[in-house]
């Protein structure tokens, strides 16, 4: 092109006449120029159109490769698949609690064409159904639910008939792996999944946050040991003929409630509505009056005030104490002085009085104000009991020190045991699985904790303790029994053991309560190696030997460092 | 070189337009693929769903100690061990070593 201008140029020096060039050379140049400009825009434009395309088609493939799958899948709501609660697992990660898809079937009496085979199929597929309500609904013309949460059987067979009228309807059914056994924790919902019991009611708003869904909801609680402990408290039950049992088993440092049974249960994935009042949670909602297991507040006040010593001996202790109508003495004979420790270790309900009147109502009242023994505890269910209330007259301070007079749940029982044992501290139960647990308040000093953790050892371990059945080798268990009459009805027992192991240095507190149990006659207990029938029906008999067996089946699993053992056969065999 | 010029373009313009509509096909394809995937990821997602719970279920300790109470009711024949065999192969060799001792002894007779 810059040549054909150059020769153009020297052409133009020669030329006669300006416009015959112009004609001739010059407009045929610029048309030239004006064509390559055309056809270079046209390639331009397309060039820009497949690159545009190019870019367009390109985003797009990173936009597939980068875009969440559920984009694709908005119009195909069978195939969707989450859930309306959260699941609910145990501190290992076992689920407890899930749902899933299910059935309800439902009938569209337009679509029924011969009403009385119908009804006859139904008969005879499904005998517990009332035919005359089904009837009765067919010739009201309304659409029914024939039978709610179906089963894969159930379904079946309802295909098989081969109704058109039949709907399934599809929901969303709680499903709860375990049944029993953690019924009164767990609760239950309603077939709309709103939450109406237990855990489920608690956490409701929890369970159903769209933006937590996949995540679980985690208890503190373990199936292993929760199973061990229903296990043998049923067989507790079945053993000394009480009507009911429970157990609590809870971590002394902060508060993590690892076990709850509350007996007797039910089955949370069957529907019945229950009345009666023997199926409550005793842990949480129950109020008792749980005896003796008080004499260790009144002996912790009596410490931490630097009123007595461990070895104090309290001397002259009266056979009888005569208090307003009231005339208070200890079931068996005990020497007339008896140090502090010893009337925890033998349960002396005189000397324990007389440890309260030192104390006085002042400080004994103080204690419990901290404690929160008179307050409704704090706790994640909806079935919590609040203790009852009472006045502070003529006897009250001294029935109160050894267990009487005053009732309370064994959830707040066996918290405060917790925080006598473990160096003062309050615990705040709980069975949801945290990161961080709060410091609590100091209710005592670190030396009164151990001198108590001691006192209880020496319950299980001496020859007059009352706790002698649950020195479970290795496990260095500590304790203190409680026998008394049911709140309302004396002629039923409350048997309570509360027990706290390792004791030198606390890790757990098990509470085993057991209502009304009888003498176990045919029970042949094994007492270092000397077995004797049973005779008596005080806790020491019954709810410490359910305990001990207990502690000797889950001190494996909380995997407890057991020196006794260490020193006695690996330290042998290594010398 | 006008021809030349109308050569290259349409050549430009032919490979750009295979290009776009392979590009394109592959786009397609990739889709459905990644909706393929996706609805199995979703049905498997939906079993295991299911099949957790399950595992769950049977491996609770309440069922496992059920099971071992009926099993320990069911009395247990002693089976023949010689009757037992670990493989197919360990079955033809016994089975031709009796038809050699069956063969020699006819033979034998």
């Amino acid at each position: 092109m810059r040549k054909k201008s150059r020769k153009n140029k020297k052409l133009d020096i020669n030329q006669k006449s300006f416009y015959f060039e112009d004609y001739l050379e010059t407009n045929q140049k610029h048309k030239k120029i004006k064509n390559s400009n055309i056809s270079q825009d046209r390639i331009y434009l397309l060039f820009f159109l497949f690159f545009s395309l190019i870019t367009i088609f390109s985003i797009k493939i990173i936009f597939v490769s980068l875009k969440k799958f559920e984009v694709y899948n908005q119009n195909n709501t069978s195939s969707n698949f989450t859930t309306l609660r959260r699941d609910v697992i145990d501190r290992n990660g076992i689920i407890i609690s899930r749902n899933v898809k299910s059935f309800h079937a439902a009938v569209k009496p337009n679509l029924i064409k011969n009403k009385e085979n119908f009804l006859i199929k139904i008969r005879l597929n499904f005998p517990e159904l009332s035919i005359k309500k089904i009837e009765e609904s067919l010739n009201q013309k309304r659409y029914f639910y024939l039978k709610r949460g179906l089963d894969q059987k159930d379904k079946e067979k309802l295909w098989a008939l081969g109704e058109k009228g039949i709907i399934f309807e599809p929901f969303e059914s709680r499903i709860y792996t375990h049944a029993n056994l953690y019924s009164h924790i767990l609760g239950q919902v309603d077939y709309d999944n709103y939450g109406i019991s237990g855990v489920e009611k608690y956490f409701d708003k929890e369970l159903k946050s769209k933006g937590l869904i996949d995540k679980p909801l985690q208890l503190t609680l373990d199936t292993n040991i929760q199973h061990i402990i229903d296990e043998e408290l049923n067989n507790a039950i079945k053993t000394f003929s009480a009507t009911g049992g429970a157990a609590l088993l809870m971590n002394v440092n902060n508060g993590e409630v690892l076990s709850l049974v509350s007996l007797p249960n039910y089955n949370i994935n069957k529907r019945a509505s229950i009345t009666d009042e023997n199926y409550i949670n005793k842990i949480t909602k129950g109020i008792y009056e749980l005896g003796s297991i008080f004499k260790t507040f009144t002996i912790a006040i009596a410490l931490e005030k630097n009123l007595v010593s461990p070895e104090t001996v309290i001397k002259n202790i009266p056979k009888r104490v005569k208090c307003s109508v009231h005339e208070i003495s200890d079931i068996k004979k005990f020497p007339n002085d008896l140090s502090v420790e010893d009337i925890l270790i033998r349960s002396s309900n005189v000397g324990t009085l007389m440890l309260a009147k030192k104390i006085g109502e002042k400080d004994y009242k103080a204690f419990i104000k901290k404690t929160n023994l008179l307050n409704t505890p704090k706790f994640e269910l909806e079935e919590v009991g609040t203790p009852l209330s009472f006045a502070w007259n003529k006897c009250k301070l001294e029935t109160i020190s050894f267990g009487h007079g005053i009732a309370v749940t064994p959830l707040q029982a066996t918290a405060t045991y917790a925080a006598l044992t473990n160096g003062g501290h309050m615990v705040k139960p709980t069975i949801i699985k945290k990161n961080n647990y709060p410091e609590r308040q100091k209710i005592i000093s670190a030396s009164t904790s151990k001198k108590i953790n001691n006192i209880l050892r020496k319950v299980v371990t001496e020859e007059e303790g009352t706790a002698k059945f649950a020195n479970i080798y290795g496990y260095d268990v500590g304790g203190k029994t409680g026998t008394s009459q049911k709140y309302g009805n004396k002629n039923e027992n409350l048997n309570t053991f509360i027990s706290v192991f390792p004791s030198k240095e606390p890790k757990y507190t098990l509470l085993v309560m057991l209502e009304n149990p009888q003498i176990a006659t045919e029970l042949i207990y094994n007492y270092k190696g000397i077995k004797t029938k049973g005779t008596r029906n005080e806790a020491g008999w019954n709810s410490v030997y359910t305990a001990g067996k207990i502690i000797k089946k889950i001190g494996p699993i909380l995997a407890i460092k057991n020196e006794e053992f260490y020193s006695e056969h690996v330290a042998k065999k290594l010398n | 070189m006008p021809r030349v010029k109308l050569v290259i373009s349409i050549l430009i313009f032919s490979i750009l337009f295979s290009l776009t509509s392979a590009l394109k096909t592959q786009t397609r394809t990739i889709e459905k693929k990644i909706y393929k995937i996706d609805r199995k990821i979703k049905s498997i997602k939906k079993d295991l769903h299911e099949t957790q719970l399950d595992f769950f279920y049977v491996s609770s300790p309440g069922y496992i100690s059920n099971k071992i109470k009926q099993l320990a009711l069911i009395d247990y024949f002693p089976m023949d061990f010689s009757r037992i065999y670990l493989n197919y192969q360990s079955f033809t060799d016994s089975q031709n070593k009796i038809t050699v001792l069956k063969k020699d002894n006819e033979k034998k007779k």
